[in-house]
């Protein structure tokens, strides 16, 4: 994971999501000379960075994965300045002048930031996971590793997110259950090695959480693999980081408006009813799911943003004379 | 007090259980991100209404004692205290109106001092 977490210097913009939609807004904001940070939680925590083939991209007439062509746009952002961070957001504030923005790893202050999260997100819980949180059940394995030393301890997911919180609790937990909902785990091969190579997990593969268990605390967990009787196995933490198909907004706690469907609500500029706080891509909805509309929405928003802010800085000079 | 308390394990009867004022102990770790966004809001809390309400911090790092005995698995957790009992506990980061609201609630549920 990266750490350049002791940068406590004002960003221009905050940009939370690297995906296309995050990427090509950085593109845009670096290039236009903002100070710009995006923060993400891997390669493939994102729609685009799990799909196998992009063979729509226009101008892209290669084979080209989705997790390759995200890098060759965060590597483009990068060329013109834009620095990346993997953090997971965990909290926000946008109605303040000088924005900030919480992640596990650090806090990050801004003038702008673009809210570009994708629809990943889990819209139901596990049987028992809401009554287990504190208990057991923890969705940041950082914070609550050290309370599982020498326990077992399960991890849900299949994201590179998952894998490094997975790697992360070994340090601390006697055995590592990682159940993958999919056949495959969706990360960089050396990740995936070095999870598959380590004594203490055991991956289940294709593999459906039921039920977390428990009365004061987690005792166990419920799953099933596919073609498999369903198995309960004892457990004292239980860490989830398995995806869905709605959009990531918990970490904004009610300071946007969203739609009846779980989106933010932008204008035709992809400005909130915050200024100075956009949002772009797959977290929007009326939205078609396409690369290449993530990428245009970043760059109408990127180039606003940019609009906006000089304009501001402007004013700050007239106030000067 | 208009700051928040750091508190030991060795201190935590003295200075939490036998606290005349309703408590907020907040168990953290400087390794915690949602703790990082707690802080700031505990801290203007003790320092708003440090006469009704004391807020005691415990990093779990180096005081395992009482988070184990209370169950604590996951941080932060905030334990609302009155007479050495815990009245309420909240697990995880709240936004700082919502944590107000609970933290207001609590207190007029105490019947103030004669």
């Amino acid at each position: 994971m990266t750490t350049e977490t002791n940068d406590t210097s004002l960003y221009d913009v905050v940009i939370i999501g690297g995906g296309p939609a995050g990427a090509t807004a950085a593109l845009y904001t670096a290039r236009a000379g903002m100070k710009t940070l995006v923060l993400d939680k891997g390669l493939t925590a994102g729609a685009l960075g799990i799909t196998g083939k992009i063979a729509n991209y226009p101008g892209l007439t290669e084979e080209i994965s989705g997790a390759e062509l995200l890098e060759r746009m965060r590597d483009q952002a990068k060329s013109f300045g834009a620095a990346f961070i993997t953090d997971k957001v965990i909290g926000v504030i946008l109605n303040a002048e000088e924005k900030m923005v919480f992640g596990n790893q650090g806090t990050y202050n801004s003038r702008a930031v673009i809210v570009a999260t994708g629809s990943l997100g889990r819209g139901t819980h596990i049987k028992g996971e809401e009554e287990l949180l504190g208990k057991g059940v923890s969705y940041c394995a950082t914070c609550d590793a050290a309370f599982f030393k020498d326990q077992d301890v399960m991890v849900a997911g299949s994201s590179d997110e998952a894998i490094e919180e997975a790697l992360y609790l070994t340090r601390f937990a006697s055995r590592v259950l990682f159940l993958c909902p999919h056949e495959d785990l969706k990360a960089p091969q050396e990740l995936i090695d070095e999870l598959l190579e380590n004594p203490k997990v055991t991956l289940y593969r294709e593999t459906a959480l039921h039920e977390i268990i428990g009365t004061e605390q987690v005792e166990a967990v419920r799953f099933q693999q596919k073609g498999q009787t369903e198995e309960t196995l004892p457990i004292k933490g239980a860490f989830i980081y398995l995806q869905g198909g709605r959009p990531i907004t918990d970490f904004l706690q009610d300071q946007l408006e969203l739609n009846e469907g779980g989106c933010v609500v932008v204008d035709n500029e992809f400005q909130t009813a915050i200024p100075g706080v956009y949002a772009v891509g797959d977290v929007l909805c009326n939205h078609v799911k396409q690369v290449v509309i993530a990428a245009g929405e970043g760059a109408v928003a990127g180039m606003a943003l940019e609009k906006a802010l000089r304009g501001r800085r402007k004013i700050v000079v007239d106030w000067a004379k | 007090m208009n700051e928040p308390v750091h508190i030991t394990d060795a201190e935590f009867d003295e200075k939490v259980l036998k606290s005349s004022l309703p408590v907020i102990v907040d168990f953290w770790a400087p390794w915690c991100g949602p703790c990082r966004m707690v802080a700031p809001i505990l801290d203007k809390i003790a320092k708003e209404m440090g006469d009704k309400v004391m807020v005691a911090k415990v990093n779990t790092d180096e005081n395992v004692e009482w988070a184990s005995k209370y169950g604590v698995r996951g941080i932060p957790t905030m334990l609302f205290m009155y007479n050495g009992e815990v009245v309420h506990s909240q697990v995880g980061a709240l936004p700082e109106p919502m944590l107000r609201d609970v933290v207001n609630k609590l207190l007029e549920a105490v019947p103030s001092e004669s």
